[in-house]
């Protein structure tokens, strides 16, 4: 995922955001070694300062050339260049999220990050719950879990945070309501037992 | 050799008539002409504020990044290539408002850029509230009843914080200013040009009139070297005693003279090896 981040960063000109959560960032895990060897990815190509020849780079409005503007027209021609970038991100790299366990089940766990590893060790005690796991916020992959969620009679949410956060994001994006909510906001991890006890 | 008609580009300037930012822009550009600083060799990098848009009506290639975070950015553009001249324009509330801890750790790592700060002591981009830089008492949109804060000397802030050239220009003073600018881009090291820019439109505090009668020139007898009469310079500011001139300056090693990967030559002259990661993952399996 972050080989992907550099190469979706370089297609699209865009800054991309990696969330991770707090026992991903303080915990330890063994590993296979990674494939450094690949081909492909976005050529890194560009104008650099220096080089001889004149560009702007401008967070400010700007016209197609970069110089700033104020002018409506470039305003709405920019902001709606911006906005296709994630229309054809979504079309050409969003990938359907992954789903562990049964096709079908009665209940559908959805949850994101380091969650996903207490979950899979849950599901070996719920044999009718299964995992949606979620890698992509922004774009959001709508349509499979719309599909996946709505198969189920009982859809649960397993985060770490007061709110719901991820709950009310799929209600934002899908018009899915999630009730069952897991929420632990104590700092530690979330461990398999308590998932089983509240899916039970 | 760079010529004035080098540096214009199709759009013209949007700041108000007679705004101070027209000298310092003049300036930069007699500078650029004397020294020769071209699109390649040289790069602007500018914050958010009126001082920002300087970048939109000279023709080298820039970068205008966030509000107070030009200093990173010229920074990283200047590690990667650091045979650019690479000159950040910022102003009083974009670099010591937003900017205020980028700019003293800049300062302390003696980065080899030339800060060009656009000081007309109030927010003018957003039509005029009270800065880091404005007067105590000063009333704007933000402090209708005048401000209670104390304005801050950023040539003491400097130079307490590590930069090793400290100086102070108007920008009324266009050939005054352009002798600022180059010496301060012929140092090797992080230097500051304070540059008093009256804003006509949010500031009839800090006018042309009152600069023109408050600032003087140091004289040859001056000794910059010196950081403690520097210092005590920096905070000098009375009627008719502002000073402008070279307030304080050092020899120090950059930061970019002490990194060993650019000792022998710039990163974007290398080849992008940063894939390769078998050796390292191989020792640890």
């Amino acid at each position: 995922m972050a080989r992907q981040s550099f190469d979706l960063a370089e297609k699209y000109r865009l800054p991309v955001i990696i969330l991770v959560d707090k026992n991903l960032c303080e915990s330890d895990q063994s590993c296979k070694v990674f494939d450094t060897n690949f081909s492909g990815g976005a050529s890194r190509q560009g104008l650099r300062p220096g080089d001889g020849a004149f560009f702007i780079t401008n967070s400010n409005e700007h016209d197609a050339t970069g110089f700033s503007s104020d002018k409506a027209y470039d305003h709405i021609s920019q902001t709606r260049r911006r906005v296709q970038k994630l229309v054809d991100c979504e079309k050409e790299d969003l990938p359907a999220p992954v789903l562990y366990g049964p096709a079908k089940a009665t209940i559908t766990i959805v949850s994101w990050g380091s969650n996903k590893g207490a979950i899979l060790e849950a599901l070996k005690s719920l044999p009718h719950a299964n995992y949606l796991h979620l890698t992509w916020l922004n774009p959001f992959p709508r349509d499979s879990v719309v599909r996946i969620l709505s198969q189920s009679e009982r859809v649960v949410s397993i985060e770490a945070n007061y709110s719901g956060q991820l709950a009310n994001l799929i209600q934002e994006k899908t018009g899915l309501g999630i009730v069952s909510r897991f929420l632990k906001y104590d700092g530690r991890p979330i461990y398999p037992e308590e998932i089983v006890e509240w899916c039970l | 050799m760079t010529k004035l008609r080098d540096l214009i580009t199709h759009h013209a300037p949007t700041w108000c008539p007679g705004c101070g930012n027209f000298g310092l822009w003049g300036a930069f550009k007699q500078a650029a002409v004397a020294a020769s600083w071209d699109n390649t060799n040289s790069v602007m990098v500018a914050g958010i504020g009126c001082h920002g848009h300087i970048v939109d009506f000279t023709k080298i290639t820039s970068f205008e990044g966030l509000h107070g975070r030009a200093l990173p950015v010229a920074e990283g553009i200047k590690i990667a290539n650091n045979r650019l001249n690479v000159f950040v324009f910022t102003g009083d509330g974009d670099c010591l408002g937003e900017g205020g801890n980028h700019f003293i750790h800049a300062c302390r790592r003696n980065h080899d850029l030339t800060v060009i700060l656009h000081d007309n002591e109030v927010y003018a981009l957003t039509t005029g509230q009270t800065s880091p830089a404005s007067p105590l008492g000063f009333k704007s949109k933000s402090t209708p009843k005048g401000s209670t804060d104390r304005p801050f000397s950023v040539l003491t802030l400097a130079i307490a914080s590590g930069a090793t050239f400290v100086a102070r220009g108007f920008a009324g003073d266009i050939p005054g200013l352009t002798k600022l600018i180059i010496a301060a881009n012929d140092h090797h090291g992080f230097a500051v040009v304070d540059v008093l820019q009256p804003c006509v439109s949010f500031n009839n505090v800090c006018t042309h009139q009152f600069y023109q009668e408050n600032t003087y020139w140091l004289n040859q007898d001056y000794n910059p070297t010196n950081k403690e009469t520097a210092l005590k310079k920096s905070w000098e500011w009375d009627k008719k005693k502002i000073p402008l001139g070279v307030i304080y300056q050092e020899e120090r090693p950059t930061y970019e003279s002490l990194i060993q990967q650019i000792s022998e030559k710039p990163l974007v002259e290398g080849q992008l090896d940063h894939n390769n990661l078998k050796e390292l993952f191989s020792k640890y399996t």
